[in-house]
């Protein structure tokens, strides 16, 4: 027997064989599953001696019952998912397991937002959850929004074939289904073995939420739920180790030395601060050097735009109002995507460039110094390094900067004043930018805005600080459908503040199911529709691009008006459980708002549609439309 | 055999069609390029420049020194094959011949506003987005203000210029 242990100790032999090897030697069954239970532990613990022993622990039951182990052990407290037969053995696990809560999204794309939004105002972690093939492409959209935003979602659909019959073209059965996101997410993964699926999910969650973050895909054959399994369950924040990685101290030398050494220096900021909750290292570090800061549009907004520093939105330095002459620029935490071929950074500009990101480092801008790093750890070692070269003269220097900056921002905010003197600033219906306005009247001094509109006008005028004072959060990286669900997301992780959600009649209608999860679990948003009937982007490009072309010529514009009949949002609103009105003068949005924090103060979410103009004659009053019309095909009146 | 030859006649015609506004278009470019002063930078603009665009969106332009280093970085960052020494070669020539004192001959003949509007509308885009455009002052005064609210920095003396160039090169009634 002795002998017999020591070949299981060092994992030689099966658990299996180890049973039936015991119950060779004479004893009893329960005697030898008895030994096994009080061995395994010690099987499972050898070469890990650093773990501590309530990070990892044996769990028996059903796969679904290990799924949901394993999301506890990963930090997850909520599921956002649309129901699928083959995950019933899952919702029978959380009946018994109150601290892992189930969310019912009507539809996966909306459900995926709210996860999304949830993840991006809380930094935990949650699950998405979808019906085989078919839930997972509709929850596609999504997907996509997470990967390029570097947002860390898991998603998890079942494969609707079973295992024992895969291969034969079963109902809801595609060949490769994980590999249909290969594009779109960190890793993806189909367990092989129904004890498979606490290791596929803890590592699903391990590979998204190591930086850079993104989404990732676990997958398996909907009939291991069911099936009994003994694995591991490892709780990650016991286990999985601080990736977080300092910059190369080097490196560093040389970006303290350039940033002491420039006559006009620039911070551009991004979303790793954000993430890395280290703005105030980014506000000392511009501090120090009297350094302007701007930032190219990402998900957050990454700085306190009334920090005298603050000179705005970064499209590309040489287009920058101020500072003019820039020879050293430092990004931090900033994707730098590039939406034009002009370079956001000139090749005749020093620059450094600091990320975790390092996929994306030096594929379009030449780099002079990369800085690999946390951003948080990284800003850390250059103030230290800075601090050790600053001179009475340099701190001279870094005043007068300060000073200058500080002197644009003063008439920055002036010159951004007079949007009010727009000859049709009290039209109805409204212009965009005049809801907006209003919204910046409005909005609580840490509100957050969820957005997910395009051209709204002065957005700027919020005066964003994610230093305890409004916040902007992005919905979406290009899909859209995805403004309601997040804003629901977000007011579920900060209940205590104020969130308005700012969206176009275009993305509301792709996407507004998660009304009806605000008005179910009491999630007060204030949702503003900007709704002009029509696609407006597409309107304008048709005359950019073809001013001579036919549809310009004949104003048949195929592609870009929603009206007839024009869509009343508040409806459909009311169709979901969610109050609200439709507004087509300012006076009439004031009101409104008033009533809209009332609404909320009670507990229930509410809805502006705001009627807003279709401006410049680019757009006839009463565009046309396809001439198709079913009941006049018919020769039947049935 | 008649019909080839009516074939070969009809393509000849429809070249020939095609090639006059094609030589038209050359021979601009072609008096363009000869009207520019000597000088290296005058020869590299002539080679390296027109591989992606024409000549007169350059010698028909004044900008300061400063300025045309902004745009030539820009072309670099877009794809122009150019060294550092090549690029400082363009833009001492540029800045030389068609800086802010040099006075090519369609800006003198430019309304009133024009100035305004090409250093302060091609900070974000092209041409593209108004030049098919026509309406009032007024209206064009509401597209300035609209601007305002996206981010621009303008103030209200540079807004009525430019709404009262556009009005009056855009305006209703204009070609």
């Amino acid at each position: 027997m002795r002998e017999l242990v020591a070949q299981y100790l060092s994992k030689s032999i099966s658990r299996r064989t180890f049973v039936s090897k015991l119950a060779g030697t004479g004893i009893s069954l329960a005697a030898a599953q008895s030994i096994v239970e009080s061995v395994t532990p010690l099987v499972y613990g050898q070469g890990a001696n650093q773990i501590p022993p309530e990070g990892v622990k044996i769990f028996q039951g059903t796969g679904a019952e290990a799924f949901a182990e394993q999301l506890i052990a990963s930090g997850v407290e909520y599921v956002f998912g649309n129901s699928g037969s083959q995950d019933v053995y899952f919702y029978e696990a959380l009946v018994d397991r109150p601290q892992l809560k189930y969310i019912l999204t009507p539809h996966e794309g909306p459900g995926a937002a709210m996860a999304a939004g949830y993840i991006k105002a809380s930094g935990k972690p949650a699950m998405v959850m979808q019906v085989a093939v078919v839930g997972l492409v509709n929850a596609m959209g999504q997907m996509y929004n997470s990967f390029k935003s570097q947002t860390p979602l898991v998603f998890y659909t079942y494969r609707a074939d079973r295992s024992t019959t895969a291969g034969r073209d079963g109902f809801e059965e595609v060949a490769y289904q994980e590999e249909m996101v290969a594009p779109i997410t960190k890793w993806r993964w189909l367990a092989r073995r129904p004890d498979m699926i606490p290791e596929t999910v803890r590592r699903a969650f391990k590979v998204a939420w190591t930086p850079p973050y993104g989404p990732t895909y676990a997958t398996w054959h909907g009939d291991y739920n069911r099936a009994e399994v003994r694995a591991e369950v490892i709780v990650h924040d016991k286990v999985d180790p601080n990736m977080r990685v300092r910059p190369n101290p080097r490196e560093v030398e040389r970006a303290a030395q350039m940033l002491v050494e420039a006559e006009q220096p620039l911070l551009n900021v991004g979303d790793e601060i954000y993430k890395a909750k280290a703005v105030d290292k980014a506000v000392k570090l511009a501090e120090l050097l009297g350094m302007p800061v701007a930032q190219t549009s990402q998900i957050f907004s990454s700085f306190p735009e009334n920090h005298p520093l603050w000179v705005g939105r970064l499209r590309s330095v040489g287009r920058l109002d101020f500072p003019k002459n820039v020879d050293v620029a430092i990004n931090v935490g900033n994707k730098l995507q590039h939406g034009s071929p002009s370079l956001i950074v000139g090749r005749d500009i020093k620059f450094i460039d600091m990320r975790i990101d390092s996929n994306s480092m030096g594929n379009v801008i030449t780099t002079d110094v990369p800085l690999v790093s946390d951003v948080a750890y990284g800003m850390d070692d250059l103030i230290t390094a800075v601090e050790s070269l600053m001179t009475p003269k340099l701190r001279a220097k870094a005043k007068q900067r300060i000073e200058q900056t500080r002197a644009f921002g003063e008439k920055a905010r002036e010159l951004s004043a007079l949007v009010t003197k727009n000859p049709y600033w009290d039209q109805s219906p409204m212009l965009a930018g005049r809801v907006t306005y209003e919204l910046t009247q409005f909005a609580d001094e840490n509100a957050i805005i969820v957005d997910e509109t395009e051209s709204a006008g002065p957005k700027h005028l919020f005066g964003f600080n994610p230093l305890g004072g409004r916040e902007y959060i992005r919905s979406h990286a290009g899909h859209l459908g995805s403004g309601v669900g997040t804003a629901a997301g977000v007011k579920l992780a900060r209940p205590n503040q104020q969130v308005i959600c700012m969206t176009g009649d275009g993305g509301f209608i792709f996407g507004p199911t998660a009304l009806w999860n605000m008005a179910r679990l009491e999630l007060p948003v204030i949702v503003v529709v900007y709704n002009n009937h029509a696609y407006n982007g597409p309107h304008n490009r048709a005359f950019s691009n073809l001013p001579n072309g036919r549809m310009v010529e004949t104003g048949h514009f195929v592609h870009d008006y929603l009206g007839n009949p024009d869509m009343d949002m508040a409806y459909i609103a009311k169709g979901f459980g969610v109050d609200g009105e439709v507004v087509e003068s300012p006076d009439q949005l004031k009101e409104a708002l008033a009533r809209a924090r009332k609404s909320t103060r009670d507990g229930k979410p509410y809805l502006i549609d705001a009627q807003v103009a279709r401006p410049s004659t680019l757009w006839a009053d009463n565009p046309w439309t396809p001439p198709i019309s079913g009941a006049k095909m018919r020769t039947r009146k049935v | 055999m008649l019909a080839r030859i009516k074939v070969a006649g009809a393509l000849l015609l429809i070249g020939s069609c095609l090639m006059i506004p094609a030589l038209a278009f050359l021979q601009q470019q072609g008096s363009l390029a000869e009207s520019m002063p000597e000088g290296k930078g005058g020869e590299m603009v002539r080679t390296v420049c027109v591989a992606c665009h024409t000549l007169d969106t350059v010698v028909t332009r004044s900008k300061s020194q400063q300025s045309w280093r902004a745009t030539v970085n820009d072309m670099m960052g877009r794809g122009a094959p150019l060294s550092s020494s090549e690029a400082d070669t363009i833009i001492d020539y540029l800045g030389e011949h068609y800086g802010v004192d040099s006075s090519p001959a369609s800006v003198s003949s430019d309304p009133p506003g024009k100035d305004v509007v090409t250093a302060k509308c091609f900070q974000c885009h092209g041409d593209a987005y108004y030049k098919h455009v026509r309406m009032s002052q007024r209206e064009w005064e509401g597209v300035m203000y609209r601007m305002v609210g996206r981010g621009a920095l303008w103030t209200e003396e540079e807004i009525n210029q430019m709404a009262q160039y556009f009005g009056q090169v855009y305006g209703p009634d204009a070609p």
